[in-house]
């Protein structure tokens, strides 16, 4: 016997409540889980009848609740942290792409002389660049986590993603950019790094998109 | 996990060294056999599982194959070549660390 899609859909709703948001491991748990139940329980409909305030379910869920905690917040932290050092690894080996490190070489150099040209419209220019690129840039992952779900490997290019667009608005202040003060050659190479970073992890970001959609083909419903 | 400080090293050796011998398995599978194995004696936690499950596949070791089964998605892992390769080289470590073992809590017997 197997439990029912509603069923399925209980432990997916508990398991959800209790703030397992990745869905890539929410579906292994809720596997699990029902497998337990399958393997232990002999009335399902009883199991997880709703008639008392503190159904079988619930109490087997809440018995489980400290290890499924454990097992998410262990999985997600190392996961982060996984994740982080995977895309930083990708990004510095696409900078050795001969074709990316001459346009990098020679963007830095054009650059350069645009600072000393005008550092007023340079900064102004490239603050303006690094808000469009990292909102463009933000917005398009959202739209794969919308597509796919809330999958950690997307969702770490998303937090990266969001963590440069917040430092490309707030630090320096963006509404500060028409002031003098922030007229100088360390703020306009500071958008100028923002750019080339926010750049290389959307491209590398485009470059497996095909194969996390493979991969998790499965969870696009 | 029963003594869990004395089997955490070596989780990763009993998933690899499972798969060697069932070809694919799923979580939960994991779980069972080795429950059945030991007598009940081992109950591997999913805190446990999970996070070992998943680092060997993040190193490489394993493979993994998504079926639908009626009303859910189950994920079963299997050996890659390369986890094959690995399971070798951890089973002699740790038949090297029990050999060590037993010259440390029973030098006489060990001297037999």
């Amino acid at each position: 016997m197997e439990l029912t899609k509603e069923q399925i859909q209980r432990i997916d709703s508990f398991l959800e409540r209790l703030g397992c948001e990745y869905i890539d491991i929410r579906y292994e748990m809720v596997d699990h889980i029902a497998s337990d139940i399958e393997n232990k329980v002999d009335d399902f409909d009883a199991f997880f009848e709703k008639k008392e305030m503190r159904g079988k379910f619930l109490g087997y869920m809440m018995h489980q609740k400290k290890e499924l905690e454990d097992t998410y917040i262990q999985q997600s932290k190392r996961q982060l942290f996984l994740n982080l050092w995977k895309i930083t690894k990708q990004v510095s080996k696409s900078i050795f792409n001969l074709k990316i490190l001459a346009s990098i070489l020679f963007s830095f150099i054009v650059f350069q002389q645009l600072i000393k040209y005008n550092i007023k419209y340079t900064v102004i220019f490239t603050a303006k660049i690094s808000v469009i690129i990292g909102g463009f840039s933000t917005f398009f992952i959202w739209q794969q986590i919308k597509r796919i779900g809330k999958v950690r490997i997307v969702y770490s290019y998303y937090s990266i993603i969001a963590f440069l667009m917040y430092l490309a608005i707030y630090i320096p202040n963006i509404f500060n950019i028409y002031k003098s003060e922030y007229h100088n050659p360390f703020a306009a190479n500071f958008y100028f790094i923002l750019i080339v970073l926010n750049a290389l992890i959307l491209i590398n970001f485009i470059k497996h998109k095909i194969q996390f959609k493979e991969k998790y083909n499965y969870l696009i419903q | 996990m029963a003594n869990s400080k004395l089997y955490k090293g070596s989780l990763q050796t009993i998933i690899l060294n499972l798969l060697e011998q069932n070809d694919k398995m799923y979580g939960y599978e994991i779980t069972q056999k080795v429950k059945e194995i030991t007598k009940g004696e081992l109950k591997i936690t999913e805190g446990a599982l999970y996070p070992a499950l998943h680092k060997l596949e993040a190193n490489g070791f394993l493979d993994i194959e998504i079926l639908n089964i009626g009303n859910r998605m189950r994920k079963y892992y299997k050996l890659t070549e390369q986890g094959t390769k690995e399971n070798v080289n951890r089973l002699v470590e740790l038949q090297e660390f029990i050999k060590n073992m037993q010259i440390m809590v029973n030098p006489k017997f060990s001297l037999e």
